[in-house]
């Protein structure tokens, strides 16, 4: 724990984005927003973030895709998965891509701190590993 | 000489014996009173004076027994002179009657009886009263017994005698009776020849008596007035014409005195100016008369000497107020005439046939014909001013006047005048037969009728313009599927067009009722006909009344009528014309136009309802963004509170952004349900900027799943449109949506959809999507917007119909504007909201 660890919301809807922000600032993490995967993929924290929380649909480019880039690129930060419109489909595509989480909005806080918490604990282990 | 001293002595002895016989008694003398004494004194005077006078009267008669002496003595010395005297009596030029005293002509001299035609022997004998006539007979028995009466006292008369052959012969005549030679009394009888004085006298006074009477006649007066003396002699007519009693004393006064103030002082300077220098004159004048009527007075007067060597005026005046008047009324008269003629653009004239010439040409035939008045025309001149067509013409009308020998007749020609302007004219003669029997004048009148004609072809033209126009609208009227109609002033039917008939309506059967009798919806609709016979009885126009009726086949018609009121002259109501029509395809239409909207509609809601369970994902979106946030923001907000030191700052800011959150939330759900909602359209003004906001809010996440790019290009501060706000969502959402499906099999490009507004410059908000897709095929862009047409396995192919009639429904029209790979443009315009553009 030498570094606290870095929480990266990418979500095209501002509320959205804003009220996670507000609440995992609340709990403690320090956390960065992208209004779009774009956005992330081009900030200089995309290498320390410990943890990503998308939304699955974004324009030009989605959660799902996000993840297969950063995959493709050496990336292995975990992903959390959020979105508005769950999808059986959708849902098993980011299971079995390696989301740690596939939470629909509107999801319980806690929900979303315990998978979080997960999300950190294996890129932890990962990172010790 | 023998009678005459015949004469004498009967004259004598009358004397002589009338003395013997009535000398008084000598004396008688007795005095018994005293008082007898101045009559004895009276008586002895008178006896001295009477003595005396006794005295003197015997003187006489011895004078006279003297000379009756002397007479016995010259007895001899008398028979010769008696035979003298016979023979001068009988030779004498003068006619000698002696008649006795019954009247018989006892003795006439040769003369006499030559005078009368008679030998002496044939008169003497017989009464002298058959020489008179018989009328005259009294009163020459008279006249003997005259003389007889008065014997030696001589008598005179003039008395027209006859002759033997009847002529008259005047006579006068001088008679006596006196005592013959035998003591019987004769009447001597002396008569003068005066038939050639009497003959003149005759002449005379039948000479004046004509005089007096032409005077008369003539209303002429005559005068003469000798200056010197002041004589003044006025004949009757004078008197008359100045209206002075005949016996008054006339004077040059009185003619001033009855002279007219105004004239007075004219004929003053007029005698003032003839006397002294004595010579002739000749005014008019004007006389006020007692009566206040006016004479007018022409005098002549000539100045003569008479035989003392005075200057005498001698003058006729003539009474010439009827011809004043009748020339003034001449004067009037032609001058009406002549008014009349220009008035009435007719010249009088009349033509000798003979000697080719106007005998008489009244002003406005000279100018009918542009002759100056008076000027003298010839027949090149007359006729150079006639139309070269109609000349011929023209010169044979004395022909034909001649041999028709009179009679009226008519004919029509053209004056061409010097300045090229052209009159027609109508002309009526008649011919006038001399005494000869043959034709010698026409006489007649030029009208001018060149108005008349112009406005004649006028009207024929404009008749003819008329009937054409009449024509054209009667084809038109019977061509028309209309019907024309008339009603009377009790709105009852009068006329009905006849091709009627093709509606069903036998005019027969429609005339002489009232529309409410035809109509078969009066007992439906009472408060439209209680309109419209209010219309009726207020004698409005009225326009587009619907009313149904049934044909003569029993099938039920709706008729559309419009009428208007018409009028007589006078205003006059008379009823309503107009026009009919058979609407029952257009009403039925419409009923089919309303059922269609009404089941466009129910599929419009149904495609809404549909669009909406297409829109799930999108609308679950919608809602579950701001429900994850408010749920996050609530929990972080728990979360600050819950720290060793809450921070109540991050906790309120985290409440807040909950509430902004829930709004959302229900903003989202109040549009779905707006598009849900199954209401009642509501026009209002709108922004069609703000309904594609609302659309692209309901769209994104479809958008965004189909991986489309948006892009729009909407044009700022747009006039606003009247519309469904809803409606109007549903149609952009369906355009959006379907350019989004066009899309799907796009994989070689990005996919984009553009939406643009606009203005034209039309009055219209324009509005464009356009998609990149495969486009439209040539065959299909005639079927896409049919019902039911659909190139989708999905669809139910009612989307574009249902956009069309929304759009319609606004006044608007849907199209393709680009339907060529790639992809296709879908436009509609709609109009700007009258308020805004007025």
């Amino acid at each position: 724990m030498s570094t606290p660890p870095l929480i990266a919301i990418v979500d095209d809807d501002g509320s959205v984005r804003a009220a996670i922000n507000n609440l995992l600032k609340s709990h403690g993490y320090i956390v960065h927003t992208f209004v779009s995967a774009e956005e992330f993929l081009r900030s200089p924290h995309l290498n320390g973030t410990s943890c990503v929380i998308a939304d699955v649909q974004m324009s030009i480019m989605g959660g799902l895709d996000l993840l297969a880039h950063m995959r493709d690129h050496g990336y292995g930060a975990p992903f959390i998965f959020i979105t508005a419109f769950p999808d059986d489909r959708v849902r098993v595509r980011a299971l079995s891509a390696g989301a740690i989480c596939f939470l629909a909005k509107p999801f319980a806080g806690q929900h979303l701190i315990r998978c979080l918490d997960t999300a950190l604990d294996k890129h932890r282990g990962g990172a010790s590993a | 000489m023998g009678s005459l001293i015949a004469s004498a002595m009967l004259f004598v002895f009358p004397f002589a014996v009338s003395a013997y016989f009535f000398a008084p008694p000598p004396f008688n003398l007795r005095m018994d009173d005293p008082q007898t004494l101045p009559v004895i004194v009276a008586f002895v005077v008178v006896s001295i004076v009477g003595t005396h006078l006794i005295e003197k009267v015997r003187r006489e008669r011895n004078v006279a027994l003297e000379a009756a002496a002397r007479l016995r003595r010259g007895a001899a010395g008398l028979r010769d002179r008696e035979k003298q005297w016979r023979e001068i009596f009988e030779h004498s030029p003068v006619m000698h009657f002696i008649v006795n005293t019954t009247g018989m002509v006892l003795n006439v001299n040769t003369f006499g009886a030559t005078q009368l035609g008679y030998a002496p022997s044939e008169l003497v004998g017989h009464s002298v009263l058959n020489v008179f006539l018989e009328d005259d007979r009294p009163f020459v028995r008279e006249r003997v017994s005259l003389c007889i009466e008065t014997v030696g006292q001589s008598h005179t008369w003039e008395i027209q005698k006859i002759r033997k052959d009847g002529s008259v012969l005047w006579v006068r005549e001088s008679a006596k009776a006196m005592l013959g030679a035998d003591d019987k009394l004769v009447v001597l009888i002396a008569c003068e020849d005066i038939t050639e004085r009497k003959r003149t006298e005759t002449a005379l006074r039948r000479s004046e008596a004509h005089l007096a009477q032409a005077q008369e006649l003539s209303r002429t007066g005559s005068f003469g007035w000798n200056v010197a003396t002041g004589e003044v002699h006025w004949s009757k007519e004078t008197f008359r014409i100045f209206q002075y009693d005949p016996s008054t004393q006339p004077t040059p006064q009185l003619v001033v005195d009855r002279t007219h103030p105004e004239d007075r002082a004219d004929v003053r300077e007029t005698i003032e100016r003839a006397v002294p220098n004595e010579e002739d004159f000749e005014h008019e004048y004007r006389l006020l008369m007692p009566d206040g009527s006016v004479k007018h007075l022409h005098a002549v007067v000539r100045a003569t000497r008479n035989a003392f060597g005075d200057i005498e005026f001698i003058g006729a005046v003539t009474d010439i107020t009827a011809a004043k008047q009748a020339e003034q009324q001449l004067r009037r008269s032609e001058a009406y005439l002549a008014e009349a003629q220009h008035l009435s653009h007719t010249g009088s004239w009349s033509w000798d046939v003979h000697r080719l010439e106007f005998v008489y040409r009244s002003a406005e035939t000279d100018r009918l014909f542009g002759f100056e008045p008076g000027q003298a025309v010839s027949i090149e001149t007359i006729r150079s001013r006639i139309h070269p067509d109609d000349l011929p013409r023209l010169q044979d009308v004395p022909r034909q006047a001649i041999i028709r020998n009179g009679g009226h007749f008519e004919y029509d020609f053209r004056i061409l005048l010097p300045d090229g302007a052209m009159r027609r004219i109508h002309s009526v003669a008649h011919a006038v037969v001399g005494s000869d029997g043959n034709v010698s004048e026409l006489i007649g009148t030029h009208m001018d009728v060149t108005e008349q004609h112009a406005a004649r072809e006028r009207l024929e033209r404009a008749l003819a313009a008329l009937r054409e126009s009449e024509q054209r609208f009667r084809d038109y009227a019977e061509t028309a599927s209309d019907w024309l109609w008339e009603t009377g002033p009790d709105h009852r039917v009068t006329l009905l067009s006849e091709h009627t008939s093709a509606a069903g309506l036998p005019a027969s059967e429609v005339v002489g009722l009232l529309r409410w009798e035809i109509a078969r919806d009066f007992d439906a609709e009472p408060e439209k006909w209680h309109q419209h016979r209010a219309t009726l009885d207020a004698r409005l126009p009225f326009r587009d009344f619907i009313y149904r009726t049934l044909t003569q086949m029993g099938s039920p018609i709706y008729v559309r009528t419009s009428g208007r009121p018409f009028f007589d002259a006078d205003n006059n109501f008379l009823g309503y014309r107009g026009v009919s029509t058979d609407i029952t395809a257009t009403i039925r239409a419409d009923q089919a136009e309303r059922e269609l909207r009404k089941a466009q509609a129910e599929l419009a809601h149904v495609t809404r309802v549909t669009t909406l369970g297409e829109l799930t994902t999108s609308i679950a979106h919608e809602i579950n963004q701001p429900l994850a946030a408010i749920v996050t923001n609530g929990e972080a907000c728990l979360g600050w509170l819950g720290r060793e030191t809450p921070d109540l700052s991050a906790a309120r800011r985290s409440v807040e952004w909950i509430i902004e959150d829930g709004i959302r939330a229900s903003e989202v759900i109040r549009r779905i349900r707006a598009l849900a909602k199954k209401g009642e359209i509501e026009m209002v003004p709108l922004d069609i900027n703000d309904i594609v906001q609302e659309v692209i809010a309901l769209v994104t996440r479809e958008l965004v799943g189909h991986q489309v790019k948006l892009r729009t290009e909407l044009a700022p501060a747009l006039p606003l449109i009247l519309g469904d706000r809803v409606q109007l969502q549903q149609v952009i959402t369906n355009l959006v949506m379907n350019g989004i499906e066009a899309m799907q099999m796009v994989r070689d490009r990005p996919r984009e959809l553009m939406i643009q507004s606009s203005r034209d410059d039309m009055g219209h908000v324009h509005l464009a999507v356009t998609d990149c897709g495969i486009g439209i095929t040539e065959d299909d862009a005639d079927r896409v917007f049919n019902p039911f047409f659909t190139t989708k396995s999905s669809g139910l192919g009612m989307g574009l119909s249902i956009c069309r009639s929304i759009v319609e429904a606004h006044g608007g029209s849907l199209s393709i504007a680009r339907k060529q790979e790639p992809g296709a443009t879908f436009q509609f315009v709609l109009p700007f909201h009258k308020e805004v553009v007025s």
